[in-house]
């Protein structure tokens, strides 16, 4: 599995792809980050300016870190489609799946390898957050607890994402399909929420599937078994339908 | 091809399993879950207070919440989903699309979203209403009010004494209470005058009477018509004035009680923009139902210092408590300067500063009230309570005026004492539990650092390398 994860991460961090999406994300995180800094700063002003103005609730954890959260957990579903897309579509293309089968790993092993190589550039993409949370808290004392289980709720998402693109990219050899199978996936999954109002006896239900409700209550600082529970067993059952379709074009070829 | 087929039912069948696990899991999960609330005030759970009054719910009681379904409705249906979990029997809620129901809208007289309606869920004899409390907002404190509202029987009469220069209940003056009586009166008191020289005696339904800023004084008759009011169970709210006479403090003394005859100027009122002749309370005693839990400051407004002593009531025991006192950085200005008006510069040479009471209580029992009672026989009548009483003393009657009452957490402060005067203590208002209030300030040019190095240093430099490695592996393949 170690070597598997060693090829992933080179595979990612030797292609101009992994960068320039770091970099886009970057660019619109920073976007919202200072947008929001400066919204922060200028409701501060008029609120030192107004007798009792500090009755108005000026805090950091409401007014940037949450927003920044769920922000993280958009741009991750429009970015991480395209890094899981080549996975094992690529592979299947080039034909050197059936070579990997070959080699003395499961198919565990691959799907495990792949899946954190992919995290790993997650974890380094979340790394390069954490330089806005460090400046905030040059700025305002900030709660951690809250940005730690914020960081635990979009890796958990990120996870989650990354288990689905996999699986789309183990069943087809296009990456433009695996991509495409993602994007929508990904989308209903947060679009969820929306069907569930239109029918108001299922609206709790379809809430507690929309991936993001979970990330947003995590990114307040309000951290459940269930949340946790619910990334975890997704992640799982994607990376398990993931080792069956692979297996499956063993017997089925 | 047997061998395919065996594989294909083989796997169909773990997927299924695993399919069935996932929703199982999911299913118990959310049904057996434990949170942690890692907000430092713990914004998103339930406040004790809360927890306790859940406790003891012993009707059941259904909210209709009027949300509107355009908006971010999940925030009120997890605060919901908590007051369930507290009391599964007792407590259920339904939210409400006004458009979509508009025969429950009219029954219950709700006409815009943002309103909730709880409402006893009992069986009533045909064409009866069932007992219903409307909630004007979807927070703790709304909710856990409106609650104890409608499962009070009884509406509370409180009378503000007048006739002597008080402020009046019934009076829209700046100066004057009605904004409090109104307030009062969402809690289920009646706030109503009354003039004792003309009644000559103090209503029997008077759950609390209040003497809100003397600036005349009290007949001799009137002070031993109060006297005899406090010894049979009463309950006195006494708010100061710069210009309330000494006089009282004689009669307060007794109680254990004084104002003192200097202003409060505090200079940490300038943190809220606030003039500092606006002392704010900034220490709570920490135990008293009063205060216990306050985390907000109140402002009062042109406060005297108040004294504790010793209990002066004879054949009674009697127990005084500083509820709100302000930081260690407050002086005293001389009260006749003020009255002067020369004004309200002051010099703090001399001085040093420190914590001055705003705000105290004092709680009487008839002596003999402790001493253990001998076990009665079974054909004993019970014997009826020892008298006791209760005063609050504030040190200024402005701070919950019309001008002042809304500012900071005055309001929850003077309710909370109201409802533990009249004894209700599980009506104690709970403050909206607001995260700690962080202004920053930030300087154009460090926006522009924070603009250079996120949205331009970082991506700039990512896509750098991203274009270095990839034209480097060109040129690498080539070569």
């Amino acid at each position: 599995m170690i070597a598997i994860f060693k090829r992933e991460i080179s595979a990612y961090f030797n292609s101009a792809l992994a960068w320039i999406m770091m970099a886009v994300f970057m660019f619109v995180l920073g976007m919202v980050f200072v947008s929001m800094l400066g919204y922060y700063s200028e409701a501060s002003m008029i609120a030192a300016s107004s007798p009792f103005g500090a009755q108005q609730q000026l805090n950091p954890t409401d007014k940037v870190i949450v927003p920044t959260f769920k922000w993280v957990g958009y741009l991750m579903m429009f970015i991480l489609p395209a890094l899981t897309m080549r996975l094992i579509a690529e592979e299947s293309r080039q034909g050197t799946l059936e070579m990997l089968f070959t080699y003395p790993v499961t198919d565990t092993e691959i799907v495990l390898g792949k899946f954190f190589g992919c995290l790993s550039v997650v974890g380094v993409m979340m790394g390069l957050t954490s330089g806005m949370f460090i400046a905030l808290n040059r700025v305002v004392s900030i709660e951690w607890k809250v940005v730690a289980a914020g960081y635990l709720g979009v890796l958990l998402l990120g996870s989650a994402f990354i288990s689905f693109g996999l699986w789309a990219s183990s069943l087809t050899s296009s990456q433009l399909i695996a991509a495409a199978v993602t994007y929508c996936g990904l989308l209903s999954s947060w679009l969820v929420v929306i069907v569930g109002k239109e029918f108001e006896s299922a609206k709790e239900i379809f809430g507690d599937l929309s991936s993001m409700s979970h990330l947003s209550e995590m990114a307040q600082g309000t951290v459940s078994t269930h949340h946790l529970v619910y990334y975890l067993a997704w992640t799982g059952l994607f990376l398990f339908l993931t080792v069956r379709t692979l297996e499956s074009r063993k017997w089925s070829a | 091809m047997e061998r395919r087929r065996k594989q294909f039912y083989s796997t169909l069948f773990s997927v299924s399993l695993a399919l069935i696990c996932y929703l199982l899991v999911l299913a118990i999960s959310h049904d057996f879950q434990k949170t942690w609330d890692l907000t430092t005030e713990g914004r998103h759970s339930l406040s004790e207070k809360t927890i306790d009054f859940m406790g003891t719910l012993n009707q059941k009681v259904k909210l209709y919440a009027f949300v509107d379904p355009r908006g971010d409705s999940s925030v009120i249906e997890a605060m919901l989903e908590r007051y369930q979990k507290l009391s599964p029997r007792f407590f259920e809620y339904e939210i409400v699309d006004l458009q979509k129901n508009p025969t429950l809208s009219e029954r219950l007289q709700v006409r815009s979203y943002g309103q909730g309606v709880l409402e006893r869920v009992e069986e009533l004899p045909e064409g009866e209403i069932p007992r219903r409390e409307r909630v004007g907002k979807f927070d703790e404190a709304s909710i856990t009010n409106g609650l104890t509202k409608l499962l009070r029987n009884e509406e509370k009469s409180v009378y503000f004494l007048v006739g002597h220069g008080e402020r009046r209940p019934d009076q829209n003056a700046d100066q004057e209470m009605s904004h409090l009586r109104e307030s009062l009166q969402n809690e289920g008191y009646l706030a109503k005058p009354l003039k004792l020289a003309e009644t000559g005696e103090i209503p029997a339904d008077t759950t609390v009477l209040v003497i809100a800023g003397p600036t005349g004084e009290l007949l001799d008759s009137e002070k031993a018509l109060l006297d005899a009011y406090l010894r049979d169970n009463g309950k006195l709210f006494f708010m100061a004035d710069l210009r309330t006479p000494d006089s009282y403090n004689d009669w307060l003394g007794r109680y254990g009680l004084k104002m003192g005859d200097s202003v409060i100027v505090d200079e940490s009122s300038q943190q809220v923009n606030a003039e500092p002749v606006t002392p704010l309370g900034l220490k709570y005693s920490p135990d008293h139902p009063i205060t216990k839990g306050f985390l907000s400051y109140t402002a009062f407004r042109l406060a005297r210092p108040l004294e504790l002593r010793e209990s002066q009531m004879e054949g009674w025991s009697g127990n005084t408590t500083a509820l709100v006192n302000t930081n260690d950085s407050a002086y005293l200005l001389p009260l006749k300067d003020i009255l002067s008006g020369k004004g309200v510069e002051f010099n703090a040479a001399g001085q040093t500063p420190k914590s001055y009471v705003l705000a105290a209580s004092g709680k009487y029992t008839a002596a003999g009230a402790d001493e253990p009672e001998p076990s009665p026989s079974p054909d004993a009548e019970p014997k009826p309570a020892p008298p006791s009483a209760r005063i609050v003393l504030a040190s200024s009657a402005e701070t919950f005026s019309n001008s002042w009452l809304g500012l900071a957490s005055n309001r929850d402060f003077v309710l909370n004492a109201f409802n533990w005067l009249a004894e209700t203590e599980n009506q104690i208002t709970i403050r909206p539990k607001d995260p700690k209030i962080k202004p920053i300030s930030l300087s154009r040019q460090s926006q522009l650092w924070l603009f250079f190095t996120f949205c331009a240093l970082i991506p700039f430099l990512s896509t750098l390398t991203g274009l270095l490695i990839s034209y480097y592996r060109r040129k690498g393949t080539r070569l």
